[in-house]
Protein backbone atom coordinates (compact mmCIF):
# COMPACT_ATOMS: atom_id res chain seq x y z
CA UNK A 1 0.00 0.00 0.00
CA UNK A 2 2.61 2.54 0.87
CA UNK A 3 4.60 2.10 -2.28
CA UNK A 4 1.34 2.44 -4.21
CA UNK A 5 1.07 5.90 -1.99
CA UNK A 6 4.18 6.98 -2.55
CA UNK A 7 4.20 6.49 -6.14
CA UNK A 8 1.03 8.32 -6.19
CA UNK A 9 2.44 11.54 -4.11
CA UNK A 10 6.20 11.30 -6.26
CA UNK A 11 4.11 11.58 -9.41
CA UNK A 12 3.30 15.10 -8.32
CA UNK A 13 6.71 15.56 -7.19
CA UNK A 14 8.51 13.87 -10.59
CA UNK A 15 6.53 16.95 -12.99
CA UNK A 16 8.17 19.25 -10.84
CA UNK A 17 11.76 18.58 -11.76
CA UNK A 18 11.51 15.74 -13.72
CA UNK A 19 15.28 14.60 -14.15
CA UNK A 20 15.79 15.10 -10.43
CA UNK A 21 12.50 13.41 -8.93
CA UNK A 22 12.55 10.58 -11.64
CA UNK A 23 14.84 9.05 -8.85
CA UNK A 24 12.11 9.35 -6.13
CA UNK A 25 9.58 7.68 -7.97
CA UNK A 26 11.70 4.71 -7.99
CA UNK A 27 11.73 4.45 -4.48
CA UNK A 28 9.42 4.05 -1.38
CA UNK A 29 9.42 5.99 1.84
CA UNK A 30 12.50 3.53 2.96
CA UNK A 31 14.10 4.74 -0.25
CA UNK A 32 14.17 0.73 -1.21
CA UNK A 33 13.60 0.16 -5.37
CA UNK A 34 10.29 -0.27 -5.97
CA UNK A 35 10.29 -2.22 -9.24
CA UNK A 36 7.28 -3.76 -10.58
CA UNK A 37 8.55 -6.98 -13.21
CA UNK A 38 8.43 -5.26 -16.79
CA UNK A 39 7.36 -1.74 -15.67
CA UNK A 40 9.58 1.12 -16.27
CA UNK A 41 8.81 2.59 -13.23
CA UNK A 42 10.19 6.45 -12.91
CA UNK A 43 10.91 7.00 -16.96
CA UNK A 44 10.24 10.38 -17.29
CA UNK A 45 7.18 11.33 -19.47
CA UNK A 46 7.81 11.29 -23.08
CA UNK A 47 11.49 10.01 -22.66
CA UNK A 48 11.74 7.64 -25.08
CA UNK A 49 11.60 3.66 -24.31
CA UNK A 50 14.59 1.99 -23.07
CA UNK A 51 14.64 -1.92 -22.54
CA UNK A 52 14.07 -2.90 -18.62
CA UNK A 53 17.44 -4.49 -18.73
CA UNK A 54 20.85 -3.78 -20.31
CA UNK A 55 20.53 -6.94 -21.89
CA UNK A 56 18.90 -6.51 -25.19
CA UNK A 57 15.56 -7.95 -26.15
CA UNK A 58 15.00 -10.82 -28.34
CA UNK A 59 13.79 -10.50 -31.39
CA UNK A 60 9.80 -10.11 -31.24
CA UNK A 61 7.26 -12.71 -32.55
CA UNK A 62 5.53 -11.44 -34.99
CA UNK A 63 1.92 -9.63 -34.79
CA UNK A 64 -0.60 -11.94 -33.49
CA UNK A 65 -3.62 -12.54 -35.56
CA UNK A 66 -7.51 -13.22 -35.19
CA UNK A 67 -8.75 -15.90 -37.18
CA UNK A 68 -10.38 -13.26 -39.63
CA UNK A 69 -6.62 -12.09 -40.03
CA UNK A 70 -7.23 -8.87 -37.81
CA UNK A 71 -4.32 -7.88 -35.46
CA UNK A 72 -5.18 -9.19 -32.26
CA UNK A 73 -4.25 -5.14 -30.01
CA UNK A 74 -3.77 -7.31 -26.86
CA UNK A 75 -3.06 -10.31 -24.95
CA UNK A 76 -3.58 -13.28 -27.69
CA UNK A 77 -4.86 -16.68 -26.80
CA UNK A 78 -3.05 -18.29 -24.46
CA UNK A 79 -0.85 -15.00 -23.21
CA UNK A 80 -2.29 -14.56 -19.40
CA UNK A 81 -0.64 -11.63 -18.69
CA UNK A 82 0.62 -8.79 -20.54
CA UNK A 83 0.13 -4.59 -20.96
CA UNK A 84 1.74 -2.07 -23.20
CA UNK A 85 4.21 -0.06 -21.37
CA UNK A 86 3.92 3.82 -21.75
CA UNK A 87 4.03 6.35 -24.92
CA UNK A 88 3.85 9.18 -26.53
CA UNK A 89 4.54 12.03 -24.77
CA UNK A 90 4.22 15.33 -26.66
CA UNK A 91 1.93 15.28 -29.82
CA UNK A 92 2.87 18.75 -31.01
CA UNK A 93 6.59 19.36 -32.64
CA UNK A 94 8.21 22.86 -34.16
CA UNK A 95 5.69 22.78 -37.43
CA UNK A 96 2.55 22.23 -35.63
CA UNK A 97 0.15 25.26 -36.62
CA UNK A 98 -0.61 26.61 -32.95
CA UNK A 99 -3.00 30.03 -33.34
CA UNK A 100 -1.52 32.44 -31.33
CA UNK A 101 -3.01 31.91 -28.05
CA UNK A 102 -2.76 27.91 -28.21
CA UNK A 103 1.11 28.77 -28.42
CA UNK A 104 1.01 31.35 -25.95
CA UNK A 105 -0.79 28.74 -23.89
CA UNK A 106 1.03 25.79 -24.59
CA UNK A 107 4.31 27.93 -23.78
CA UNK A 108 2.75 28.74 -20.31
CA UNK A 109 1.84 25.34 -19.52
CA UNK A 110 5.24 24.65 -20.17
CA UNK A 111 6.61 26.94 -17.48
CA UNK A 112 3.90 26.09 -14.79
CA UNK A 113 2.60 22.35 -15.42
CA UNK A 114 -0.50 23.27 -13.98
CA UNK A 115 -1.98 19.33 -15.51
CA UNK A 116 -5.19 18.32 -14.56
CA UNK A 117 -4.31 14.89 -14.50
CA UNK A 118 -1.91 15.28 -11.53
CA UNK A 119 -4.63 15.55 -9.60
CA UNK A 120 -6.54 12.86 -10.46
CA UNK A 121 -8.61 13.85 -12.93
CA UNK A 122 -8.63 11.46 -16.14
CA UNK A 123 -7.31 12.51 -19.60
CA UNK A 124 -8.10 11.96 -23.51
CA UNK A 125 -6.29 11.60 -26.07
CA UNK A 126 -2.86 10.97 -25.98
CA UNK A 127 -2.24 11.30 -22.31
CA UNK A 128 -3.80 8.36 -21.48
CA UNK A 129 -0.47 6.41 -22.19
CA UNK A 130 1.58 8.50 -21.01
CA UNK A 131 1.37 7.23 -17.19
CA UNK A 132 4.55 4.84 -15.88
CA UNK A 133 2.79 2.00 -15.74
CA UNK A 134 0.85 1.55 -19.02
CA UNK A 135 -2.14 -0.13 -20.08
CA UNK A 136 -3.84 -3.09 -21.49
CA UNK A 137 -5.99 -2.47 -24.72
CA UNK A 138 -8.80 -5.27 -24.70
CA UNK A 139 -11.06 -6.47 -27.53
CA UNK A 140 -14.40 -7.93 -27.64
CA UNK A 141 -15.05 -9.56 -30.79
CA UNK A 142 -18.72 -10.42 -30.40
CA UNK A 143 -19.48 -7.09 -28.92
CA UNK A 144 -17.47 -4.88 -31.80
CA UNK A 145 -15.83 -2.76 -28.75
CA UNK A 146 -12.21 -2.52 -27.53
CA UNK A 147 -11.34 -1.36 -24.10
CA UNK A 148 -8.42 0.34 -22.75
CA UNK A 149 -7.77 0.07 -19.29
CA UNK A 150 -5.38 1.93 -17.55
CA UNK A 151 -3.39 1.13 -14.60
CA UNK A 152 -2.15 4.45 -13.80
CA UNK A 153 -3.70 7.91 -12.79
CA UNK A 154 -7.55 7.92 -12.07
CA UNK A 155 -6.98 3.69 -12.76
CA UNK A 156 -10.17 4.37 -15.59
CA UNK A 157 -10.90 3.27 -18.67
CA UNK A 158 -11.87 4.28 -22.27
CA UNK A 159 -14.31 2.60 -24.50
CA UNK A 160 -13.96 2.39 -28.60
CA UNK A 161 -16.97 1.24 -30.71
CA UNK A 162 -15.87 -0.49 -33.77
CA UNK A 163 -19.86 -1.68 -34.93
CA UNK A 164 -20.08 0.77 -37.55
CA UNK A 165 -21.74 3.01 -35.81
CA UNK A 166 -21.97 6.87 -36.15
CA UNK A 167 -21.14 9.41 -33.39
CA UNK A 168 -23.97 10.52 -32.01
CA UNK A 169 -25.07 13.91 -32.05
CA UNK A 170 -25.01 16.45 -29.34
CA UNK A 171 -22.29 14.89 -27.12
CA UNK A 172 -22.16 15.91 -23.82
CA UNK A 173 -18.79 16.62 -23.59
CA UNK A 174 -16.40 14.24 -21.51
CA UNK A 175 -12.72 13.22 -21.09
CA UNK A 176 -12.36 10.59 -23.32
CA UNK A 177 -15.18 12.11 -26.09
CA UNK A 178 -17.02 9.33 -28.55
CA UNK A 179 -14.20 7.13 -30.19
CA UNK A 180 -15.30 4.77 -33.10
CA UNK A 181 -13.14 2.74 -34.93
CA UNK A 182 -12.34 0.94 -38.03
CA UNK A 183 -9.77 -0.96 -39.78
CA UNK A 184 -7.37 0.21 -42.40
CA UNK A 185 -5.42 -2.75 -43.62
CA UNK A 186 -3.38 -3.64 -40.22
CA UNK A 187 -4.02 -0.33 -38.95
CA UNK A 188 -6.40 0.29 -36.12
CA UNK A 189 -8.11 3.72 -36.82
CA UNK A 190 -9.69 5.66 -33.83
CA UNK A 191 -12.39 8.87 -34.71
CA UNK A 192 -13.28 10.63 -31.58
CA UNK A 193 -15.34 13.89 -30.81
CA UNK A 194 -16.74 15.04 -27.85
CA UNK A 195 -14.38 16.16 -25.63
CA UNK A 196 -14.27 18.44 -22.49
CA UNK A 197 -11.57 21.06 -22.24
CA UNK A 198 -10.65 19.82 -19.10
CA UNK A 199 -7.36 17.65 -19.71
CA UNK A 200 -4.19 18.29 -21.60
CA UNK A 201 -4.21 15.78 -24.79
CA UNK A 202 -0.29 15.02 -24.23
CA UNK A 203 1.81 15.59 -21.59
CA UNK A 204 3.25 18.82 -22.55
CA UNK A 205 0.00 20.43 -22.83
CA UNK A 206 -0.34 20.72 -26.53
CA UNK A 207 -3.94 23.04 -26.17
CA UNK A 208 -7.01 21.56 -27.36
CA UNK A 209 -11.04 22.94 -27.31
CA UNK A 210 -14.12 21.38 -28.01
CA UNK A 211 -13.99 21.46 -31.55
CA UNK A 212 -11.45 18.63 -30.97
CA UNK A 213 -11.67 15.69 -33.79
CA UNK A 214 -9.16 13.56 -32.98
CA UNK A 215 -8.02 10.58 -35.14
CA UNK A 216 -5.30 7.68 -33.91
CA UNK A 217 -3.61 5.00 -35.33
CA UNK A 218 -2.62 1.98 -33.47
CA UNK A 219 -0.27 -0.68 -35.57
CA UNK A 220 0.65 -3.56 -34.16
CA UNK A 221 4.05 -3.52 -35.90
CA UNK A 222 5.12 -7.02 -34.25
CA UNK A 223 3.95 -8.94 -31.17
CA UNK A 224 6.08 -5.86 -28.68
CA UNK A 225 5.48 -2.78 -30.87
CA UNK A 226 2.28 -0.55 -30.87
CA UNK A 227 2.93 2.09 -32.84
CA UNK A 228 0.44 5.16 -32.22
CA UNK A 229 0.06 7.67 -34.07
CA UNK A 230 -2.41 10.71 -33.55
CA UNK A 231 -3.70 13.69 -35.91
CA UNK A 232 -5.12 16.59 -34.64
CA UNK A 233 -8.12 18.51 -36.32
CA UNK A 234 -8.93 21.54 -34.01
CA UNK A 235 -9.95 24.54 -36.21
CA UNK A 236 -10.63 26.03 -32.37
CA UNK A 237 -6.52 25.99 -31.55
CA UNK A 238 -4.74 24.93 -34.96
CA UNK A 239 -4.73 26.65 -38.19
CA UNK A 240 -4.46 23.49 -39.86
CA UNK A 241 -4.64 20.08 -39.63
CA UNK A 242 -1.82 18.15 -38.22
CA UNK A 243 0.06 14.77 -37.35
CA UNK A 244 2.30 13.53 -34.30
CA UNK A 245 5.23 11.77 -34.69
CA UNK A 246 4.71 8.40 -34.60
CA UNK A 247 5.61 6.69 -31.00
CA UNK A 248 5.78 3.40 -29.90
CA UNK A 249 4.68 1.25 -27.08
CA UNK A 250 6.21 -1.63 -26.32
CA UNK A 251 4.67 -5.00 -24.91
CA UNK A 252 4.95 -6.25 -21.32
CA UNK A 253 4.83 -9.18 -21.61
CA UNK A 254 4.88 -10.57 -17.28
CA UNK A 255 2.97 -7.67 -16.08
CA UNK A 256 -0.47 -8.13 -14.86
CA UNK A 257 -3.37 -5.15 -14.33
CA UNK A 258 -2.98 -3.91 -10.95
CA UNK A 259 -4.34 -1.55 -8.74
CA UNK A 260 -3.04 1.58 -8.62
CA UNK A 261 -5.56 5.15 -7.68
CA UNK A 262 -3.98 8.41 -8.11
CA UNK A 263 -6.93 9.58 -5.82
CA UNK A 264 -5.53 8.12 -2.88
CA UNK A 265 -2.84 10.79 -2.63
CA UNK A 266 -4.57 13.12 -3.68
CA UNK A 267 -3.29 16.23 -1.94
CA UNK A 268 -3.34 18.42 -4.59
CA UNK A 269 -5.74 20.89 -3.32
CA UNK A 270 -3.81 21.22 0.05
CA UNK A 271 -1.13 21.68 -1.79
CA UNK A 272 -2.66 24.36 -3.52
CA UNK A 273 -4.78 26.35 -0.95
CA UNK A 274 -1.89 25.31 1.71
CA UNK A 275 -3.80 23.77 4.41
CA UNK A 276 -0.79 20.70 4.10
CA UNK A 277 1.52 22.53 6.62
CA UNK A 278 4.17 20.45 5.84
CA UNK A 279 4.44 21.75 2.34
CA UNK A 280 6.94 24.45 1.36
CA UNK A 281 5.23 27.85 0.59
CA UNK A 282 8.21 29.04 -1.10
CA UNK A 283 8.04 27.83 -4.43
CA UNK A 284 5.32 26.49 -7.19
CA UNK A 285 3.94 23.09 -6.13
CA UNK A 286 2.54 21.07 -9.45
CA UNK A 287 -0.82 20.67 -8.48
CA UNK B 1 -24.74 12.04 2.99
CA UNK B 2 -28.23 12.14 3.02
CA UNK B 3 -30.46 14.81 3.12
CA UNK B 4 -27.91 17.00 4.45
CA UNK B 5 -25.45 16.28 1.36
CA UNK B 6 -27.18 17.76 -1.14
CA UNK B 7 -26.48 20.85 0.92
CA UNK B 8 -22.74 20.60 1.19
CA UNK B 9 -21.57 19.35 -2.08
CA UNK B 10 -22.65 19.23 -5.21
CA UNK B 11 -20.77 15.87 -6.34
CA UNK B 12 -23.18 14.51 -3.74
CA UNK B 13 -25.97 16.05 -5.28
CA UNK B 14 -25.44 15.09 -8.40
CA UNK B 15 -25.02 11.26 -7.28
CA UNK B 16 -28.12 11.71 -5.44
CA UNK B 17 -30.04 12.97 -8.74
CA UNK B 18 -28.29 10.09 -10.20
CA UNK B 19 -29.35 7.66 -7.35
CA UNK B 20 -33.21 8.73 -7.09
CA UNK B 21 -33.12 8.52 -11.35
CA UNK B 22 -31.87 5.40 -11.09
CA UNK B 23 -33.59 3.91 -8.37
CA UNK B 24 -36.94 4.96 -10.52
CA UNK B 25 -35.35 3.30 -13.24
CA UNK B 26 -35.22 0.27 -11.02
CA UNK B 27 -39.30 -0.03 -10.60
CA UNK B 28 -40.97 -2.38 -12.80
CA UNK B 29 -42.39 -0.10 -15.94
CA UNK B 30 -39.71 2.54 -14.82
CA UNK B 31 -38.46 2.93 -18.16
CA UNK B 32 -41.71 3.05 -19.88
CA UNK B 33 -42.88 5.86 -17.04
CA UNK B 34 -39.88 8.25 -18.14
CA UNK B 35 -40.17 7.88 -21.82
CA UNK B 36 -44.20 8.52 -21.54
CA UNK B 37 -45.41 11.24 -19.17
CA UNK B 38 -47.43 9.52 -16.31
CA UNK B 39 -47.96 10.13 -12.40
CA UNK B 40 -44.97 9.03 -10.37
CA UNK B 41 -45.68 5.94 -8.68
CA UNK B 42 -44.94 4.79 -4.75
CA UNK B 43 -42.02 2.48 -4.03
CA UNK B 44 -43.86 0.49 -2.13
CA UNK B 45 -47.23 -1.66 -2.77
CA UNK B 46 -47.59 -0.51 -6.02
CA UNK B 47 -49.90 -1.42 -8.56
CA UNK B 48 -48.70 -3.41 -11.22
CA UNK B 49 -47.85 -1.86 -14.30
CA UNK B 50 -46.77 -3.72 -15.82
CA UNK B 51 -43.60 -3.86 -17.49
CA UNK B 52 -43.24 -6.05 -20.47
CA UNK B 53 -42.14 -9.94 -19.31
CA UNK B 54 -38.75 -10.03 -19.43
CA UNK B 55 -36.77 -11.72 -22.43
CA UNK B 56 -35.01 -14.96 -21.03
CA UNK B 57 -31.36 -14.89 -19.68
CA UNK B 58 -28.96 -14.24 -22.61
CA UNK B 59 -26.31 -16.86 -22.81
CA UNK B 60 -22.84 -17.36 -23.96
CA UNK B 61 -21.80 -19.97 -26.86
CA UNK B 62 -20.66 -21.79 -24.03
CA UNK B 63 -24.00 -21.78 -22.15
CA UNK B 64 -23.06 -19.83 -19.24
CA UNK B 65 -24.81 -16.52 -18.61
CA UNK B 66 -24.30 -13.37 -20.22
CA UNK B 67 -23.96 -11.52 -17.14
CA UNK B 68 -23.82 -8.39 -19.32
CA UNK B 69 -24.10 -6.42 -22.90
CA UNK B 70 -25.40 -8.85 -26.12
CA UNK B 71 -24.19 -8.17 -29.59
CA UNK B 72 -25.71 -5.18 -31.44
CA UNK B 73 -27.41 -3.67 -28.03
CA UNK B 74 -27.07 -1.28 -25.64
CA UNK B 75 -27.22 -1.09 -22.08
CA UNK B 76 -26.11 -1.18 -18.74
CA UNK B 77 -26.60 -2.44 -14.95
CA UNK B 78 -28.23 0.76 -13.31
CA UNK B 79 -26.72 1.48 -10.02
CA UNK B 80 -28.07 3.66 -6.66
CA UNK B 81 -30.79 0.97 -5.55
CA UNK B 82 -30.11 -1.81 -2.82
CA UNK B 83 -28.25 -0.50 0.06
CA UNK B 84 -26.74 -3.80 2.10
CA UNK B 85 -29.28 -3.59 4.92
CA UNK B 86 -32.45 -3.34 2.95
CA UNK B 87 -31.30 -6.66 1.11
CA UNK B 88 -29.55 -8.48 4.06
CA UNK B 89 -30.95 -11.95 5.35
CA UNK B 90 -31.95 -10.37 8.49
CA UNK B 91 -32.52 -7.05 10.27
CA UNK B 92 -29.92 -4.33 10.73
CA UNK B 93 -30.37 -5.06 14.68
CA UNK B 94 -29.11 -8.79 14.06
CA UNK B 95 -25.88 -7.79 12.09
CA UNK B 96 -23.39 -9.71 13.95
CA UNK B 97 -20.74 -6.50 14.95
CA UNK B 98 -18.31 -7.14 16.49
CA UNK B 99 -18.19 -4.32 19.42
CA UNK B 100 -15.72 -2.02 18.37
CA UNK B 101 -17.55 -2.46 14.99
CA UNK B 102 -21.25 -2.03 15.85
CA UNK B 103 -19.51 1.63 17.38
CA UNK B 104 -17.75 2.86 14.75
CA UNK B 105 -20.84 1.92 12.70
CA UNK B 106 -22.93 4.50 15.23
CA UNK B 107 -20.63 6.81 15.15
CA UNK B 108 -20.56 7.04 11.18
CA UNK B 109 -24.11 7.85 11.53
CA UNK B 110 -23.51 10.00 14.37
CA UNK B 111 -21.35 12.05 12.02
CA UNK B 112 -23.61 12.30 9.03
CA UNK B 113 -21.09 9.93 7.32
CA UNK B 114 -19.04 13.09 7.04
CA UNK B 115 -16.12 10.43 6.92
CA UNK B 116 -17.08 8.83 4.28
CA UNK B 117 -14.05 8.38 1.62
CA UNK B 118 -16.50 7.46 -1.27
CA UNK B 119 -17.36 11.65 -2.37
CA UNK B 120 -13.71 11.93 -2.35
CA UNK B 121 -13.44 9.60 -5.25
CA UNK B 122 -11.48 7.18 -4.08
CA UNK B 123 -12.82 3.54 -5.93
CA UNK B 124 -15.90 2.09 -4.08
CA UNK B 125 -14.95 -1.37 -4.39
CA UNK B 126 -17.45 -4.54 -2.70
CA UNK B 127 -20.54 -4.35 -2.35
CA UNK B 128 -20.66 -0.35 -3.02
CA UNK B 129 -19.59 -0.91 -6.31
CA UNK B 130 -23.09 -2.59 -7.36
CA UNK B 131 -24.90 -0.18 -5.08
CA UNK B 132 -23.56 3.45 -6.44
CA UNK B 133 -24.89 6.00 -9.09
CA UNK B 134 -24.03 5.70 -12.42
CA UNK B 135 -24.11 1.73 -13.07
CA UNK B 136 -21.45 -0.98 -13.74
CA UNK B 137 -20.71 -3.57 -16.61
CA UNK B 138 -20.10 -6.84 -16.13
CA UNK B 139 -17.86 -7.68 -19.08
CA UNK B 140 -17.07 -11.63 -19.47
CA UNK B 141 -14.05 -12.74 -21.81
CA UNK B 142 -14.53 -16.41 -21.52
CA UNK B 143 -11.82 -16.90 -24.15
CA UNK B 144 -9.20 -15.45 -21.72
CA UNK B 145 -11.32 -16.89 -18.58
CA UNK B 146 -11.41 -13.03 -17.30
CA UNK B 147 -14.16 -10.75 -16.29
CA UNK B 148 -13.64 -7.19 -16.44
CA UNK B 149 -16.68 -5.31 -14.20
CA UNK B 150 -16.49 -1.31 -14.68
CA UNK B 151 -18.30 0.92 -13.46
CA UNK B 152 -20.21 3.99 -14.81
CA UNK B 153 -20.20 6.71 -11.75
CA UNK B 154 -18.30 7.46 -9.25
CA UNK B 155 -14.81 6.88 -9.59
CA UNK B 156 -15.65 5.16 -12.98
CA UNK B 157 -13.14 2.58 -12.38
CA UNK B 158 -12.77 -1.44 -12.92
CA UNK B 159 -12.02 -4.20 -11.68
CA UNK B 160 -10.55 -7.81 -12.94
CA UNK B 161 -11.95 -11.09 -11.66
CA UNK B 162 -9.80 -14.18 -13.17
CA UNK B 163 -11.72 -17.19 -13.94
CA UNK B 164 -8.51 -19.55 -14.88
CA UNK B 165 -8.58 -21.35 -11.27
CA UNK B 166 -5.45 -18.77 -9.59
CA UNK B 167 -5.06 -19.13 -6.22
CA UNK B 168 -5.31 -16.20 -4.70
CA UNK B 169 -1.99 -14.67 -3.19
CA UNK B 170 -0.58 -14.55 -0.14
CA UNK B 171 -2.13 -11.26 0.93
CA UNK B 172 0.03 -11.50 3.79
CA UNK B 173 3.31 -11.34 1.44
CA UNK B 174 5.28 -7.93 1.38
CA UNK B 175 4.93 -8.28 -1.82
CA UNK B 176 0.70 -7.75 -1.65
CA UNK B 177 -0.68 -4.28 -1.59
CA UNK B 178 -4.49 -4.19 -0.02
CA UNK B 179 -6.43 -2.61 -2.46
CA UNK B 180 -10.04 -0.91 -3.29
CA UNK B 181 -10.84 -3.75 -5.34
CA UNK B 182 -9.06 -6.46 -3.38
CA UNK B 183 -7.97 -10.12 -5.47
CA UNK B 184 -10.75 -11.61 -7.36
CA UNK B 185 -11.23 -15.20 -8.11
CA UNK B 186 -14.55 -16.49 -9.96
CA UNK B 187 -16.44 -19.91 -10.58
CA UNK B 188 -19.27 -20.86 -11.80
CA UNK B 189 -22.10 -22.92 -9.66
CA UNK B 190 -24.76 -23.75 -12.17
CA UNK B 191 -25.95 -20.85 -13.48
CA UNK B 192 -24.55 -18.55 -10.69
CA UNK B 193 -21.14 -16.91 -10.90
CA UNK B 194 -19.39 -17.06 -7.72
CA UNK B 195 -16.58 -14.61 -7.15
CA UNK B 196 -14.39 -14.57 -4.04
CA UNK B 197 -11.99 -11.42 -3.11
CA UNK B 198 -9.52 -10.83 -0.27
CA UNK B 199 -7.00 -8.44 -0.35
CA UNK B 200 -8.99 -5.20 0.36
CA UNK B 201 -7.59 -2.11 2.27
CA UNK B 202 -9.44 -0.47 4.82
CA UNK B 203 -9.55 2.98 3.37
CA UNK B 204 -13.52 3.31 2.12
CA UNK B 205 -17.01 1.87 3.24
CA UNK B 206 -17.07 -0.69 1.42
CA UNK B 207 -20.27 -2.07 2.40
CA UNK B 208 -22.49 1.31 1.29
CA UNK B 209 -22.68 4.81 2.65
CA UNK B 210 -24.75 3.21 5.76
CA UNK B 211 -20.59 2.85 6.68
CA UNK B 212 -20.58 -0.76 8.02
CA UNK B 213 -16.97 -1.17 8.79
CA UNK B 214 -14.99 -3.77 7.25
CA UNK B 215 -11.14 -4.90 7.79
CA UNK B 216 -8.18 -6.11 6.17
CA UNK B 217 -9.53 -9.63 6.80
CA UNK B 218 -12.60 -9.27 4.62
CA UNK B 219 -13.75 -12.29 2.66
CA UNK B 220 -16.24 -11.41 0.23
CA UNK B 221 -17.96 -13.61 -1.27
CA UNK B 222 -20.55 -12.39 -4.37
CA UNK B 223 -22.92 -14.11 -5.75
CA UNK B 224 -24.24 -13.07 -9.13
CA UNK B 225 -27.24 -14.41 -11.17
CA UNK B 226 -29.34 -13.30 -13.93
CA UNK B 227 -32.60 -15.08 -13.45
CA UNK B 228 -33.95 -12.96 -16.74
CA UNK B 229 -32.50 -10.61 -19.04
CA UNK B 230 -33.71 -7.67 -17.35
CA UNK B 231 -32.60 -8.47 -14.09
CA UNK B 232 -29.06 -9.23 -12.04
CA UNK B 233 -29.36 -10.75 -8.65
CA UNK B 234 -26.40 -9.50 -6.46
CA UNK B 235 -26.01 -11.18 -3.18
CA UNK B 236 -22.77 -10.94 -1.21
CA UNK B 237 -21.67 -12.15 1.91
CA UNK B 238 -19.51 -10.72 4.17
CA UNK B 239 -17.10 -12.76 6.36
CA UNK B 240 -15.04 -10.12 8.39
CA UNK B 241 -13.74 -11.81 11.34
CA UNK B 242 -12.19 -8.67 11.94
CA UNK B 243 -15.38 -6.34 12.63
CA UNK B 244 -18.38 -9.05 13.08
CA UNK B 245 -18.74 -12.79 14.57
CA UNK B 246 -20.00 -14.50 12.07
CA UNK B 247 -20.18 -14.59 8.67
CA UNK B 248 -23.61 -12.70 6.76
CA UNK B 249 -25.27 -11.86 3.64
CA UNK B 250 -27.67 -9.75 2.06
CA UNK B 251 -28.57 -9.15 -1.81
CA UNK B 252 -30.44 -7.07 -4.00
CA UNK B 253 -32.13 -7.02 -7.64
CA UNK B 254 -30.54 -4.75 -10.25
CA UNK B 255 -32.12 -3.63 -13.33
CA UNK B 256 -30.76 -3.55 -17.15
CA UNK B 257 -30.70 0.03 -18.70
CA UNK B 258 -31.22 0.37 -22.63
CA UNK B 259 -28.87 2.69 -22.80
CA UNK B 260 -25.17 3.73 -23.34
CA UNK B 261 -23.13 4.09 -20.08
CA UNK B 262 -22.14 7.72 -19.76
CA UNK B 263 -18.99 9.36 -18.72
CA UNK B 264 -19.34 10.55 -15.40
CA UNK B 265 -16.02 11.27 -13.07
CA UNK B 266 -16.15 11.67 -9.69
CA UNK B 267 -13.26 13.93 -9.88
CA UNK B 268 -14.65 16.20 -11.85
CA UNK B 269 -16.64 17.85 -9.23
CA UNK B 270 -14.23 16.87 -6.24
CA UNK B 271 -14.51 19.43 -3.41
CA UNK B 272 -15.76 17.34 -0.41
CA UNK B 273 -12.71 17.42 1.22
CA UNK B 274 -13.14 20.71 1.86
CA UNK B 275 -17.27 20.94 2.11
CA UNK B 276 -18.45 18.08 4.37
CA UNK B 277 -20.04 18.56 7.32
CA UNK B 278 -17.80 19.44 9.77
CA UNK B 279 -14.33 19.56 8.19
Amino acid sequence: MRIIACAGLAVVVFLTVPTVQAQQQNENEEGQPVVRPGVQVGVPAGAPQRPAAARPRPPSKPTPRWPDGKPIMGRAPGEKTGTWGSCCGNLSNAKTPFQPWAKALFAYRNDNQFEPHTRCHPSGGARQFVTPYGSELVEFPELKEMMIFDIGGPHTFRTIYLDGRAHPKDLKPSYYGHSVGHWEGDTLVVDTVGFNEKFWMDRRGSPHTENLHFIERFTRTDHDTMKYQATVDDPGAYTATWSSDTFSMTWNPTQELFEYVCQQSNYAHELMVGTLEKVSRSEVIVP
Amino acid sequence: MRSHGIKVCATVTAALSWMAFTWLMSFPGAIALAQAPAPARPPAGRAAAPRPPSKPTPRLPDGKPNLGLTPNSQGYWGGGDGPLVQGANFPLKEIPFQPWARGLYEYRNQTLAREDPYPKCVPHGGPRQFAAAGGFQILQMPDVQRIFIISGGAARTWRVIFMDGRPHPDINSDEFNPGYMGHSVGHWEGDTLVVDTIGFNEKEWLLGREGMPTTEALHLIERFSRPDFNTLRYEPTIDDPGAYTKPWSGGWNIRWVTTDMEEYFCQDNERDSRNLVGQ
